[in-house]
């Protein structure tokens, strides 16, 4: 784009710290079209100067050099004509030396990195595919995909909901009743699977299949092409999975007994026969006066499920009252490791202790000795401050929840990179990052309920309605060829010149998301809606073909150039960092705000995702003199913070090539470092930045500078 | 194998029903320990007795001298987070222990029932019309008249009459010392302790008893600050007439009484002592009537004993002040009828009311003393977070 209007504000304390005549004619050594200060650019003024430019001037785009892009969005926001926001105030302004020329230098780069960052821009064209569907299907017919399937349904969607069983409701529909879902919260009550498959029954909106599966999901978010067991082919939008848990397996549980008398049950097998009626010994069919409850049967356990499963603590507690309305003389012993009773839970457990029949203690079970008439339970480490030794007619195990995703099977993807959503941890194909529950790893397939992780079924309506919600939103963004989160609302997408692709399939294996197939040769198949526009897959590729029409290879060369870098003899080092612009970014601007000074000697590109940084964009900084180059993103591992998930990991595994061209280049590997933060830690990055810049001043100037 | 868990549903049933309703509460969290004055790194207490209430294990309570170190001072239940009041679980615990020792146990059922509570007076108030309907049979004749006066109590109840009434009293201190001995046995076996880090028996008695003359643990209690004023006011006050009485007693024997000058020495100390227990059980009324939902307003038992203390001390001066200086003989009488009703409540019913504390609480204390446990005194950690001293306590429990 030629036409491009600048704009400089000098408002808070932006002009007090910096020389802004210098950054006026850095900003015309690029001729824009206009090039205008103001003490106030946010205001109305301010930004009608602006409007009045673009329409006068016919801008293409404009470069508004003031604050943060992060604040002022609206206010800055010119429709079709982009707004590159030049950070002078938070990551110039505020943490540097003012009236410094260090300062000024830096405020001068990052004024030339925003025009041309506009200059090598486009404008974007979102892409809408064609043949749209706005039907979601929800797999599995428990309590969340009956909340999901009435959620959209309620919003006007068409839904198709499948269900392996013949009949709707999910596992508490099984049970003789659930722990409660709603205030009061202190009885266990009807199972409300029950009325919610009544309800989804009644609804015109919600085609239902039951004893049907999916066979194959093939396409993408949008445009589905969904085949089913019972042999419908059909078009879906959006899917939501809530296929549920299973109990773990009990007999692995042989050390507390199961197999081992059959009046050793498991939590499930208790359920079934309070449903019948009697709770009698499965031995000699005598009425169980005592039943002792074992709980984190296999759970918390390294070598069984080394997680909690958040339901078994209220299920325990609700069957022990089971006992007790049905024989008043009969006694609940439970034995915990920790009572867990998440959230209203705490109620429940509040009015179920209360029952005098009803004994709670913490313990650690040491055995349970089947052989004589009735079983012994040895409990140590108890709240008595010493061991004690319970008799059970009945011994019930409160065994644990396995993701049901972990048996396969379930939506049969056509996709590249597998057939079922990827596991994340303990098996769970949550996204597994708090602030996007529901996601999955596949765009446009959201999980609910207890196959994302352990819950209850208060919370798995709750998630059924998340899950919807976040279904119909991706067909709202769809429809307007936007992207889902965490880019929401972006338009952008990456095109392929596939003409000079070399089948390498690294974009291929390395999407996190599985957005590209391949044909036979291995060219990459482009599925724009599963795609989330974070670029890894322009970082991945050897051949540089991948390029957003507003993020591209060529654009951040170029502005890598556009950094001016001062004689080795000046003493002025310089640092590239890329900088994701999901946590790293923030954090940046939290030390501006925080004003903490650091060293000016850094300059800031952000980056899409640490993933999307191509090792181009390395060699052409070292080749322009820069002495060192930082990545500052999220966290990578267990634990990772990547909003694009694999986006850091991937970082980190590509900085062996990138070791590889330093050592090429006969240039020190200490020269290129990553470095990952939480937002919480942003007052630790000027240390990290002052340590980057020892090093630099130990191994001396990048060679390359000067040449 | 640790020990057999057989529940006693009637025992929680009982403990729930006599202020201990809240008992179930309990999430054993141990901030009560923590809190507690008393608590030590050997006693994790009340939260022990919390969990060993909650499951009926009656049998280990009943031999667990801490249940009796508590003087219900109610930090406890102050700083408890789930409101399950330990401190009147505990004094409920206290009541079913006491009607566990109680021999014969008829009486221990009829004093620990509300619904009981008019057999509680009917019983008294048939003895002493009997020994009003003997006194007619067999009237007491001029001995020790006053013929100055209308009122002649000696007229209304025989002097005889009244030492019968204390052969009755004798009989529930016997009840009382077989009670006494039931329990002693029950702690020693349960909690032989170390002997040799404690003291002796004659050392280890006139301390306990130099420390409840003191009030010594009450000075800790934070919560119910007037609680100790009003304890030693009713404490004194009673001990006071008890040895008023003790002196009077064997002087009326030997025809030296009545006085009939306020200014009698012992007529003097008599009052003075009915007059810090009347203070101090008026004192003690309020003080129930005014605590918060949170720290609790007493169970029956509570109020029984109040009550009672109460009853004796009002009925005992209107008896005295009818007499000299108003002379009237039908208040006189009645007063005097009321005053004997109480007074056998109060000291009969003693082995099975709340009053029975007096004993085992002194018997825990001077158990501890011997076994060389230092109550308050070992706390496990001072600075530490609650919930990191409810931690170690719950795993040194």
């Amino acid at each position: 784009m030629d036409n491009i209007g600048v704009y400089i504000c000098s408002g808070c304390g932006i002009g007090d710290a910096i020389d802004l005549e210098k950054v006026v004619k850095a900003a015309n050594g690029y001729k824009p079209k206009v090039c205008k200060q103001h003490e106030k650019l946010c205001n109305e003024q301010g930004t009608s100067i602006i409007r009045q430019d673009i329409e006068a001037e016919q801008l293409d785009a404009v470069v508004v050099a003031g604050c943060s892009g992060r604040v002022m969005t609206q206010v800055f926001d010119f429709g079709e004509i982009p707004a590159e926001r030049v950070n002078l105030r938070e990551q110039v302004a505020w943490c540097h030396k003012p009236n410094d020329e260090d300062t000024d230098m830096a405020a001068e780069d990052m004024m030339r990195m925003g025009i041309v960052k506009m200059q090598k821009s486009k404008i974007v064209t979102p892409q809408i595919l064609e043949d749209l569907t706005d039907r979601v299907m929800v797999v599995g017919g428990g309590v969340a995909g009956l909340s999901a399937a009435l959620t959209a349904a309620g919003l006007g969607h068409p839904v198709t909901l499948i269900e392996k069983s013949k009949t709707l409701g999910g596992a508490t529909a099984q049970m003789k009743k659930q722990a409660p879902h709603q205030a009061p919260y202190t009885e266990a009550v009807d199972p409300i699977a029950l009325k919610l498959a009544k309800t989804v029954q009644a609804s015109d909106k919600i085609a239902v299949n039951t004893n049907c599966s999916v066979a194959k999901v093939a396409g993408q978010p949008g445009k589905f092409e969904v085949s089913l067991s019972n042999g419908k082919d059909i078009k879906v939008g959006a899917v939501v999975v809530s296929t549920g848990a299973s109990d773990y397996d009990p007999s692995n549980l042989s050390h507390l007994g199961y197999g081992q008398s059959e009046n050793v049950i498991s939590r499930s097998q208790f359920e079934q026969m309070a449903k019948e009626g009697k709770l009698l010994r499965p031995s000699d069919g005598k009425p169980a006066k005592s039943v002792v409850f074992i709980q984190c049967a296999g759970s918390r356990d390294e070598s069984h499920l080394p997680y909690c499963s958040a339901t078994c603590c209220t299920e325990s507690l609700k069957q022990a009252t089971y006992v007790r309305n049905m024989d008043d003389e009969a006694q609940a012993f439970i034995v915990y490791r920790d009572m867990r009773t998440p959230a209203q839970m705490e109620i429940f457990y509040k009015q179920v202790q209360q029952d005098p029949g009803i004994f709670l203690t913490k313990g650690d079970v040491t055995a349970v000795d089947t052989s004589g008439s009735t079983i012994s339970v040895d409990v140590e480490n108890t709240l008595f401050g010493e061991s004690i030794s319970l008799d059970a007619d009945i011994v019930v195990l409160a065994n644990g929840l396995v993701p049901t995703n972990l048996e396969g099977n379930i939506l049969n993807l056509a996709y590249r990179q597998g057939p079922e959503l990827p596991e994340a941890k303990y098996g769970f194909p949550d996204s597994e990052f708090i602030c996007f529950p529901y996601e999955t790893r596949r765009t446009g397939i959201y999980a609910a309920g207890t196959v994302r992780q352990p819950m209850d079924v208060g919370l798995a309506i709750e998630d059924g309605t998340g899950a919807a919600l976040k279904a119909v939103q991706a067909l709202a963004l769809y429809s307007k060829g936007a992207v889902v989160h965490p880019r929401a609302l972006d338009i952008s997408w990456p095109d392929f010149n596939l003409s000079r692709c070399t089948q390498c399939k690294r974009c291929t294996e390395e999407c996190p998301f599985g957005a590209l197939d391949e044909d036979e040769k291995g060219t990459p198949l482009i599925n724009p809606n599963r795609c989330r526009r974070c670029g890894i897959c322009m970082g991945a590729c050897p051949e540089r073909i991948v390029n957003f029409e507003n993020y591209s290879i060529d654009m951040v060369v170029n502005m890598i150039k556009a950094c001016e870098i001062p004689e080795e003899d000046e003493e002025k080092p310089r640092v590239l960092a890329f900088v994701c612009e999901n946590d790293a970014y923030p954090t940046l601007d939290l030390i501006g705000q925080n004003h903490l000074e650091y060293t000016p000697f850094v300059r800031f590109i952000p980056v899409r995702c640490l993933g999307s940084i191509n090792t181009v964009w390395v060699t052409t900084a070292l080749d322009s003199g820069f002495d060192g180059i930082l990545y500052i993103g999220c966290k990578h591992g267990d634990d990772y913070q990547c909003h694009m998930i694999k986006g850091s990991e991937l970082a980190a595994t590509r900085m062996e090539n990138v070791a590889e061209k330093l050592q090429q280049m006969m240039l020190e590997s200490e020269r290129v470092q990553i470095h990952e933060f939480g937002i919480t830690d942003f007052d630790k990055v000027p240390a990290m930045l002052e340590e980057v810049m020892e090093t630099i001043e130990k191994i001396g100037p990048n060679p390359f500078k000067d040449m | 194998m640790g020990i057999k868990i057989k529940p006693d549903r009637q025992f929680i049933k009982e403990v729930m029903e006599n202020g201990g309703d809240s008992v179930k509460k309990c999430f054993q969290c141990a901030n009560c320990t923590a809190v507690c004055e008393l608590s030590s790194g050997d006693a994790p207490f009340p939260r022990r007795q919390m969990q060993l209430a909650a499951w009926g294990l009656k049998e280990k309570l009943a031999e667990d001298p801490a249940v009796w170190y508590c003087h219900q001072c109610r930090d406890c239940s102050a700083h408890c987070p789930r409101n399950a009041k330990p401190a009147d679980a505990i004094g409920a615990i206290r009541l079913s222990l006491i009607k566990h020792f109680a021999t014969p146990s008829f009486f221990g059922n009829l004093l620990s029932k509300p619904s009981m509570v008019w057999l509680v007076f009917l019983i008294p108030i048939l003895v002493v019309s009997g020994l009003v309907f003997l006194g007619k049979l067999h009237p007491a004749g001029s001995e020790s008249a006053n013929p100055e006066y209308a009122v002649h109590f000696g007229q209304f109840i025989p002097h005889w009459a009244i030492y019968l009434f204390g052969l009755i009293v004798i009989l529930a201190v016997g009840g009382a010392v077989n009670s006494a001995i039931k329990f002693w046995k029950g702690i020693n076996k349960a909690h032989p302790g170390d002997r040799s880090k404690g003291e002796g028996f004659v050392s280890a008695l006139i301390g306990t008893a130099i420390d409840l003359f003191a009030h010594k643990r009450f000075s800790a209690c934070e919560e119910n600050s007037k609680f100790k004023l009003l304890h030693m006011l009713i404490f004194f006050g009673f001990a006071g007439l008890f040895i008023v009485t003790s002196v009077v007693a064997p002087l009326a024997w030997l025809g030296k009484y009545p006085f009939y000058s306020y200014l009698n020495p012992l007529k003097i100390a008599g009052n003075l002592a009915g007059i810090a227990l009347l203070i101090g059980c008026i004192g003690a009324i309020i003080n129930r009537l005014s605590a918060t939902d949170k720290i609790g307003k007493g169970s029956y038992q509570d109020w029984l004993l109040l009550i009672t203390l109460t009853g004796v001390t009002i009925t005992g001066m209107a008896t005295q002040i009818f007499r000299i200086p108003l002379d009237i003989p039908v208040l006189a009488y009645s007063s005097y009828f009321l005053h004997m009703v109480f007074i056998f409540v109060l000291l009969v019913f003693m082995p099975y009311s709340k009053f029975a504390h007096i004993y085992y609480r002194f018997l825990a204390l001077l158990h501890a003393r011997m076994t060389g446990l230092k109550l308050g005194e070992a706390k496990v950690v001072e600075q530490s977070e609650p919930a990191e001293v409810a931690q170690k306590q719950v795993a040194q429990a």
